[in-house]
């Protein structure tokens, strides 16, 4: 099965390790994400402005490049890795279902490229690992379970908020967890997993950001999860440099490290992952038994 | 002259005023022929320099349509006009102080985060470059792809005027082609060479040889002269 797929702009610089990782894991399930020749960035917010356009017509262009591809693999959904672009891309083609005059006046204005008919399904990579392949089938091609691992899910709020686009429970989501015990971790219950990590924020307002990840990281520890896992590179960006300047400050006593959903799916599906396992050397601790300090 | 050789004429308006111009004259031909002057907005003459930057309308279109007025013609009711100069924005940097970072184009020109991806600049072009996706390239840090797309930007400056986030495309590009230059691109061998030649001296004998020749030793070397 073949996807089509749209990286964004954070997926090919901060957040290469999330790409790479992720083309890997499809392949080792048995389908590919097929890169849109060309793509502009998402937007990056989705303005809810009801009456600028303007600021749509960056989703627009990729939705119709989504378009353009899926005739040719025969599909209408497009996936995507970040969880902001999925929230940016999704919430503006529902804005399209729900108002076609919009639709309309849009194709009009955007005459050099082909109209878009609204029909595009935005899922996220997560989507397609629970729904399209299973937690079974991912139960079956595990080759080093991740056993005594405790993990943290943390979801952020871009893939669940507002509901309208949210593709698990909004409260008390699960698809990130099915997954990972499949693969053989212990999952953490957290109840800051769909808090959201300050994102933007990080530029105008740090402090709000360090506030934001000193809940969430706090109660994770406490909880003993060794490693927190997210989906979304803002979510790792932020709580990684957060963290830093959390533990200067001396507001947390120590750090937790922070990794991609499709990362740790790596290390447990592949066999020889010791090159991967290379910058985690406290996940090999705990897969081989070694409790650390 | 039999009435039949005569070239037709068409009608234009420049900045607004009826001139009948002969047909097959290109835009800034037809300017000269009804008798303005460039002195700023004119170059090669040969659509290379970009200087000639133009925008007109066809009688009942209502787009604005651009060129390079010394190669585009005129049609039957165009509406013309000069533009001398884009007063745009152009960052001054030391090549030997950038890198190649993923932010290297955001650090010099932010204001391509402000793209909307409305494509105006890549409608307007008229070198029919795709000036939106190398902004996009450029805003994600693929500087190889933004030097490449950009690559026959004649800088005329026309994206500049029309972009609605007032990015400085053209000098994007020329940024972007500059660091691909000096960091990415493979070093060209035989360049390396001929600077090399130039340092070793060998030229500066040749030419001490030829300043002291007179005339006419240098007309019998010009003649013996091997030519590809």
């Amino acid at each position: 099965m073949e996807y089509p797929y749209y990286p964004g702009c954070t997926l090919k610089t901060t957040g290469k390790k999330d790409e790479e990782a992720a083309l890997e894991v499809a392949k080792l399930l048995g389908f590919e994400l097929k890169e849109l020749p060309t793509w502009t960035c998402c937007g990056v917010v989705y303005n809810l402005t009801s009456d600028v356009m303007a600021d749509h017509l960056s989703a627009t262009r990729t939705l119709i490049r989504a378009q353009e591809m899926g005739r040719e693999l025969n599909t209408n959904k497009l996936v995507t890795l970040c969880s902001m672009c999925y929230n940016v891309l999704k919430q503006v083609n529902l804005m399209y279902k729900n108002n076609p005059d919009k639709l309309y006046n849009v194709n009009l204005f955007m005459d050099t490229e082909e109209d878009y008919l609204g029909n595009i399904e935005i899922i996220h990579f997560l989507e397609v690992l629970y729904r399209d392949i299973g937690p079974e089938k991912i139960k079956e091609k595990v080759k080093t379970p991740l056993k005594n691992l405790k993990v943290d899910p943390y979801y952020g709020c871009m893939l669940l908020r507002p509901k309208s686009i949210a593709f698990d429970s909004q409260d008390s989501p699960h698809v990130m967890g099915d997954i990972l015990s499949a693969l053989g971790a212990k999952v953490i219950e957290n109840p800051m997993t769909v808090e959201c990590c300050g994102a933007h924020q990080i530029i105008t307002n740090k402090e709000a950001v360090l506030d934001c990840v000193q809940r969430i990281v706090t109660i994770s520890q406490s909880k003993g999860a060794d490693v927190i896992v997210t989906p979304c590179p803002l979510c790792q960006y932020n709580l990684t440099t957060a963290q830093k300047s959390l533990f200067e400050k001396g507001k947390i006593n120590q750090k937790i490290p922070v990794i991609y959903l499709s990362e740790l799916l790596r290390i447990s599906l592949t066999e020889n992952n010791e090159n991967y396992l290379k910058d985690y050397m406290f996940i090999k601790d705990k897969l081989e038994d070694r409790g650390g300090l | 002259m039999a009435e039949s050789n005569k070239i037709p004429l068409v009608s234009v308006f420049i900045m607004g005023k009826e001139y009948k111009v002969p047909s097959g004259l290109t835009l800034m031909k037809a300017m000269e022929y009804a008798g303005y002057r460039y002195t700023r907005g004119a170059g090669c003459r040969a659509g290379f320099c970009g200087a000639c930057a133009t925008i007109y309308r066809l009688k009942n279109d209502y787009k604005l349509k651009s060129a390079l007025a010394c190669q585009t013609t005129v049609d039957e009711g165009m509406y013309l006009v000069q533009l001398p100069f884009t007063p745009a924005n152009k960052k001054k940097y030391d090549m030997e102080k950038l890198n190649i970072a993923h932010n290297a184009l955001l650090k010099e020109y932010p204001e391509i985060a402000r793209c909307i991806s409305c494509n105006s600049c890549t409608k307007v072009c008229p070198q029919e470059l795709k000036v939106m996706d190398y902004v996009q390239a450029s805003l994600r840090g693929d500087i190889e792809k933004a030097a490449t797309l950009s690559f026959d930007c004649v800088q005329c400056g026309l994206c500049a005027f029309r972009c609605p986030a007032e990015i400085t495309q053209y000098h994007v590009g020329q940024l972007a082609r500059r660091l691909n230059g000096k960091f990415v691109a493979p070093k060209a061998a035989h360049t390396e060479e001929a600077v090399a030649k130039v340092l070793s001296g060998v030229i500066k004998e040749e030419i001490s040889k030829l300043k002291a020749m007179n005339l006419a030793e240098i007309k019998e070397i010009y003649k013996k002269r091997s030519i590809e």
